[in-house]
C-alpha cells in the first residue's frame, strides 16, 4: 500500500472503505496519498513549514476519528474542507500569529541548488507575490492552480458560492499580473 | 468584446487556455490579448510549481502512531463535505458576548417560545414549518414548477437577509437574488412571455440598483470590483441570450444587461447609482406577480436594516402576502398550491419573524418597542387563525394541531387564549 503522489489512485475507495472498517495500513495509504498536497496548500496560507506541518498533523487525525461517517465520494475534497476548518481554528487560537517568512528550504524535488540560482529566485519572487495575497484569494488560487480543482469543488472546500470563488480567483490573478507582469514577459520573450 | 472584456474573462476563467467562445473569438484577432493569455497561463504554471515546503521524515509517522487506538466511532459526523466556517461572529453577537452562547441563547428563547406556543402537553416542540411540511409530504402532492422555484429562491434569499448582519454577505445574497430573476427572465424569453419578462426585469432592476448598488457602496475597493465583475459577466451573458430572441423579448433583457453594466461601473467608480424613481409593488397585482414583488421589495429592505424588530415587520409582511396567495389558491380550488404556500408561510413565521422577534426580546425592549413587538405579534396571530379559517384542511389540520394540543381546545373557534406565537416567551410568563 504505497502511494506517495498520486490521487485518484485506483485502490482508494477500498483503501477508504478498509480504513472505515479501522485499518490502519490502509489509512496510512491515504495519508501517503494526500499528505503532501494538504501539507502545501497549507504552507501556502501559513508561509510557516512547522505550522503546516502541526495542522496536516490534525487534519488526518480529524479525518481518522470522523472517517466512518464519510459519504464515500469527494475525499479528497473532504480532506481539504477539514483543512480549511482546521486553519480557521488556528486563526482563532491565542497562539496564532501572523507569518510573512519566505520558506527556508525548497523542495527536495526542485533542481539541485547548483543547476540554477536564477530559477530560484525567480521561484521566490512569486512565492513572495503570493503569499502577499489576502489568505481568502489565496486559498481559492492555490487549490485550482495546485490542486487543479474545479471551481464548484472549491466552492465546497471553503463553503463559498461558485462565482466567489471566480471573483476571489480573478483577483488574485489581477492583483499578481499587476505585480508580476515584467517577470513574466521577461520569461516569455 | 472589447480587450477590458476580454481580459476580465481571462482572469475570470476556470481554465484560462481555455476561455468562453466570446473571448477566443477577441484572443484570435488581437496580440495585446494573446500576450495576456500567455502571462497568465504562465502564472499558472509557475504557481503550480511552487517548490513544496520541507517536510520532517516523522512527521507522518508521529502522526500514524497518534492514531487513536479504538476504531473511529460512530458518533461522530461530520458532513461528508463539512461546510466552512464563518471567520468573523455577526454584529449582534459582539460586546464580550462569546458567539457560541448567544446563539445558543438566541436557540433556546425561540424553542421556549415555540414550547410556550404549542402548551404543556407531552408533544416535542417543533415548528409550524414542520407540521405543515409534515402534512404535505404526507399528501405527496407538491408540485414545484420553474416558476415556483424562483418563489423559493427568492424566499430563501430573503430568510437569509433577515439573519445576516454584514454588508458583505447580504450583498452576496442580493447578488444571488438578481442573478436567479434573470435566469427566470432569460427563460421566459425564450418562450415568448415579453409582458413576464418586463415585469421581471422591473423587479432585477430593483435589486440592482436599490439593493447592490447601494448596499454595495459601503464595501472595500476591492469588494467592490468583485461585485462589478460579477455585474458584467451577467450582463455579457444576459445579452448573448438576448441575440437570437424576438425584438420584444430582447428589448427586456438587453435593458436588464444595461442596468447591470452601469451599475458595475458606479461601483468601480465609486458614485452614486442609477437615478430610479420610488418604486413599491402595486397593490394591485395579481397574485403570483405581487408575491414576487413583495418578495422583491422586503428582500431590499432587509438588506439594509439592523434592527430585528423592522427585521421581524418585513418578515410579516412576506408572511402576509403568502396568506394571500394561499387563499387565493384555496379559492381557486389548488389545494397542492395552497399547502406549499402555507409551508413558506411557516417557514416565514419561523425563520424571519419568530428568530427576529427573539432578539428583541432578549434585549429587554422599552415599552415603545414592546408595543411594536405585541403589535406584530398580533399580526402574525391574525394571519395564522386567518389560514386555519380559510385554507386547505390538510394545512389546517396541521395548524390545529400545533395550536391547540394538549389544551382541550376545539378546533375552529378563534384565538386560544393559552396562545402564544414563537418568541412571546417573556409575555407568557
Amino acid at each position: 500500500m504505497i502511494c506517495e503522489e498520486g490521487v485518484d489512485h485506483p485502490a482508494e475507495q477500498q483503501w477508504i472503505r478498509q480504513a472505515q472498517a479501522g485499518d490502519r495500513e490502509a489509512f496510512a495509504a491515504l495519508v501517503g496519498c494526500y499528505w503532501p498536497r494538504i501539507n502545501r496548500w497549507l504552507y501556502g496560507l501559513t508561509q510557516n513549514t512547522h505550522t503546516a506541518e502541526e495542522l496536516t498533523q490534525e487534519v488526518f487525525l480529524k479525518a481518522w476519528t470522523a472517517l466512518r461517517s464519510f459519504s464515500g465520494t469527494g475525499f479528497r475534497a473532504w480532506l481539504f474542507t477539514i483543512a480549511g476548518n482546521a486553519l480557521i481554528d488556528l486563526r482563532r487560537s491565542p497562539k496564532a500569529a501572523p507569518t510573512q517568512e519566505l520558506p527556508e528550504s525548497l523542495s527536495s524535488n526542485e533542481p539541485s541548488p547548483a543547476a540554477n540560482v536564477v530559477t530560484r529566485e525567480s521561484l521566490a519572487l512569486v512565492l513572495e507575490s503570493c503569499a502577499r495575497l489576502p489568505e481568502h484569494f489565496r486559498a481559492p488560487l492555490l487549490l485550482r492552480t495546485q490542486e487543479d480543482l474545479s471551481f464548484a469543488e472549491i466552492a465546497k472546500v471553503l463553503g463559498i458560492r461558485e462565482v466567489t470563488v471566480r471573483w476571489r480567483i480573478f483577483r488574485a490573478r489581477l492583483l499578481l499580473m499587476n505585480e508580476l507582469k515584467d517577470y513574466l514577459d521577461e520569461k516569455l520573450s | 468584446m472589447n480587450c477590458k472584456d476580454a481580459y476580465t474573462g481571462l482572469l475570470s476563467a476556470e481554465r484560462p487556455d481555455m476561455p468562453a467562445a466570446e473571448v477566443a473569438q477577441h484572443l484570435s484577432r488581437c496580440p495585446k490579448c494573446q500576450q495576456r493569455q500567455r502571462r497568465i497561463i504562465l502564472l499558472e504554471q509557475e504557481l503550480a510549481e511552487l517548490p513544496r515546503p520541507g517536510e520532517s521524515p516523522e512527521a507522518r509517522l508521529r502522526l500514524l502512531e497518534r492514531l487513536p487506538d479504538l476504531e473511529p466511532p460512530p458518533s461522530i459526523t461530520p458532513p461528508s463535505i463539512i461546510p466552512l466556517k464563518e471567520v468573523e461572529s455577526p454584529r449582534w453577537l459582539g460586546r464580550g458576548i462569546p458567539a457560541l452562547v448567544a446563539v445558543a441563547a438566541a436557540v433556546l428563547f425561540l424553542v421556549i417560545g415555540l414550547v410556550a406556543w404549542l402548551g404543556p402537553g407531552p408533544r416535542p416542540a417543533h415548528s409550524v414549518a414542520k407540521d405543515i411540511k409534515a402534512v404535505v409530504k404526507d399528501s405527496g402532492q407538491v408540485v414545484a414548477g420553474p416558476a415556483d422555484h424562483l418563489v423559493t429562491s427568492l424566499l430563501e434569499s430573503d430568510l437569509r437577509l433577515a439573519r445576516l448582519t454584514t454588508v458583505p454577505e447580504r450583498v452576496e445574497t442580493l447578488i444571488d437574488m438578481a442573478g436567479r430573476l434573470q435566469n427566470e427572465a432569460i427563460r421566459l424569453a425564450r418562450q415568448g412571455q415579453a409582458d413576464e419578462v418586463a415585469w421581471l426585469h422591473d423587479l432585477h432592476e430593483q435589486v440592482v440598483v436599490r439593493g447592490l448598488a447601494v448596499r454595495g457602496r459601503s464595501l472595500t475597493e476591492a469588494q467592490r470590483q468583485q461585485i462589478a465583475l460579477a455585474l458584467e459577466e451577467r450582463a455579457a451573458s444576459t445579452e448573448a441570450a438576448a441575440l437570437p430572441l424576438g425584438p420584444a423579448e430582447s428589448r427586456h433583457l438587453q435593458a436588464m444587461s444595461t442596468v447591470s453594466r452601469q451599475t458595475a461601473q458606479a461601483l468601480l467608480a465609486d458614485r452614486e447609482p442609477p437615478a430610479l424613481p420610488a418604486w413599491q409593488p402595486p397593490a394591485d397585482l395579481d397574485h403570483s406577480r405581487g408575491l414576487l414583488g413583495a418578495l422583491v421589495w422586503n428582500g431590499i429592505r432587509l438588506a439594509g436594516e439592523d434592527d430585528p424588530l423592522r427585521r421581524a415587520d418585513y418578515c410579516t409582511d412576506i408572511a402576509d402576502s403568502l396568506l394571500q396567495s394561499l387563499l387565493a389558491a384555496t379559492a381557486a380550488g389548488s389545494p397542492n398550491a395552497a399547502s406549499t404556500l402555507g409551508q413558506r408561510m411557516g417557514d416565514v413565521m419561523d425563520r424571519g419573524v419568530a428568530a427576529n422577534l427573539s432578539l428583541v426580546e432578549s434585549a429587554q425592549p422599552d415599552p415603545q418597542r414592546q408595543a411594536e413587538l405585541d403589535r406584530l405579534r398580533n399580526r402574525n396571530e391574525a394571519a395564522l387563525d386567518e389560514a386555519i379559517k380559510k385554507g386547505p384542511p390538510g394545512l389546517q389540520k396541521a395548524l390545529e394541531e400545533s395550536k391547540g394540543k394538549g389544551k382541550g381546545k376545539s378546533k375552529g373557534k378563534g384565538k386560544d387564549p393559552n396562545f402564544v406565537p414563537p418568541g412571546q416567551m417573556k409575555k407568557k410568563d
